[in-house]
């Protein structure tokens, strides 16, 4: 698990959205369009994972967006455009969050800042395994929310740990901790695996003889 | 990008998949980033066409006081346009209800002794928005979520609606927002409470009804007869273990009659339960009277309310 291999090396995550953010900050409105078609997707599923609420997701992504072009000039030019806004967009969240929760203890169903993998988003190797799917869900689920979202944002926004530290707002020790213990935790699919296809070998045999 | 994301099963024996954005989605999320844009750009009324790296620096060094003075502009400019709009002023006496179509054929029932304050012309700029007191039952119109927001507004809270069925209720130095379908956004006002911050939004949603009055924290529950909340809209009244104290602010606030009783102290003790249908004050009190075993009289505008 080195660091290095996980270095962000898309151009596309790099060069061109640094490019597009420099043609933003003239004012280009299109090339900042750009950047939203890249970054919409990823933006909007963790704004989704954290809010729990696909028009709160949404309105909050334009929020963000709005903002920035807003606030541009005093940004600046800047190279790690995606963390950036991802970290943007964390801060925003977070702050709603904790208002809304601040003002009503006693609201029923609020959503918390914790992030929940659902089936789909977990491809097992063989599809038979379909228990598989919803134990690894399970383990996934399990995993306490600062782990699960290091986990989203390695495996699903593909940020490598300066990335992650970055926009959790956390060391980059305390990034290697959290994967390590998460990944950990999540080698126990691994034992799942073994006993699903010694399952699946066993009433193969039985078919057999 | 790719369906699956960064393929780690060499380490685990499952994957991640990134679920797929629906583009209209984003198209739409764009559009209305752009709109917003373009608004503050037009405000802004400069010509960012030039380019070059003295550019960047000239913006650089000038956009953050450009913003601020845009920003001032737009508020002005938003007042301008929106400073001095005409306003329709929908109107209830007691024992009056009103069916109220807005300009986007949202509906509005308003409830007795109560008032709708409507723009006349619903431009773009200034959304749609209306001011209640009183109380009022809301049939909000869905629309794309490029057009602005519904916003009703009372003196304790604005409640920001995503499409749906609910009712406000502001009477008595508090608010009781109760929601039937859909999904509101709530604003409470400042106030004197250091409690309550403006921008402190709430998100209720439908089987709930959220209170705030002037003593306590605002609050959401979880109410199974939120529908019944709506009942005076067909004339219903809905009492579930309801005392006489109640009841009398319930008429006042309807029909504008007080309620007496000899033994002031039995209205906050009698209570009474049941779905009533009544058309006037008239019927009301012979509801009364035929559940509680007391005889009411009306005079002056009063319910006299004895034990014979």
């Amino acid at each position: 698990m080195d660091a290095i291999n996980y270095m962000d090396t898309n151009p596309l995550h790099t060069d061109q959205l640094e490019q597009w953010w420099i043609r933003a900050l003239e004012g280009d409105a299109l090339a900042f369009k750009e950047i939203h078609r890249e970054l919409f997707g990823g933006l909007y599923h963790y704004a989704l994972k954290l809010l729990r609420d696909g028009e709160l997701a949404n309105d909050a992504v334009q929020e963000l967006f709005v903002r920035l072009w807003v606030r541009r000039g005093s940004i600046g030019p800047m190279r790690r455009v995606k963390p950036y806004f991802f970290t943007a967009l964390r801060r925003q969240i977070l702050n709603q969050l904790r208002n809304t929760q601040a003002r009503a203890l006693k609201i029923n169903g609020l959503p918390g800042p914790d992030i929940d993998f659902s089936p789909e988003e977990i491809v097992v190797r063989n599809e038979e395994y379909e228990n598989l799917q919803s134990r690894v869900m399970a383990l996934l689920n399990d995993l306490p929310k600062r782990q699960k979202e290091v986990i989203y944002l390695h495996y699903f926004e593909e940020m490598d740990y300066v990335q992650i530290a970055e926009v959790m707002g956390i060391n980059y020790q305390s990034v290697l901790n959290l994967t390590q213990k998460a990944m950990q935790k999540l080698r126990q699919a691994n034992l799942l695996a073994i006993l699903f296809s010694l399952a699946a070998l066993y009433r193969w045999y039985a078919k057999i003889f | 990008m790719d369906d699956v994301t960064k393929n780690n099963m060499e380490e685990l024996p499952f994957g991640f998949r990134r679920l797929p954005v629906n583009d209209a989605l984003r198209e739409q999320n764009w559009k209305t980033v752009e709109d917003a844009i373009r608004r503050a750009e037009s405000v802004s009324g400069r010509d960012r066409s030039g380019s070059g790296a003295r550019i960047i620096r000239l913006v650089r060094v000038f956009a953050a006081a450009a913003c601020v003075a845009a920003l001032g502009f737009g508020i002005w400019w938003i007042g301008a346009r929106t400073g001095r709009p005409q306003y329709a002023n929908e109107r209830t006496g007691y024992g009056e209800m009103k069916t109220i179509v807005l300009p986007d054929s949202s509906v509005v029932i308003l409830n007795s002794n109560s008032s709708l304050r409507i723009p006349e012309q619903w431009t773009e700029a200034a959304g749609r928005q209306v001011w209640l007191e009183g109380e009022a039952y809301f049939q909000v119109q869905k629309q794309p979520a490029t057009v602005r927001k519904f916003v009703v507004h009372t003196r304790q809270v604005d409640v920001e609606v995503l499409g749906t069925k609910f009712n406000v209720n502001t009477r008595r130095q508090r608010a009781v927002v109760s929601l039937e379908e859909g999904k509101v956004r709530l604003s409470v006002h400042g106030g004197d409470s250091a409690v309550l911050e403006k921008r402190a939004a709430m998100v209720m949603r439908p089987g709930q009804v959220f209170v705030v009055n002037a003593t306590q924290e605002p609050r959401i529950n979880d109410d199974k007869a939120v529908a019944a909340r709506s009942g005076w809209t067909r004339h219903e009244f809905h009492f579930d273990s309801t005392t006489l104290v109640e009841v009398a602010h319930l008429i006042e606030d309807t029909y504008g009659y007080k309620m007496q009783m000899a033994d002031s102290a039995v209205m906050s003790r009698f209570m009474i339960s049941g779905d009533v249908r009544v058309q006037n004050v008239e019927e009301m009190a012979r509801v009364l009277e035929a559940s509680s075993g007391y005889t009411v009289r009306i005079k002056d505008k009063t319910l006299f309310v004895s034990f014979h």
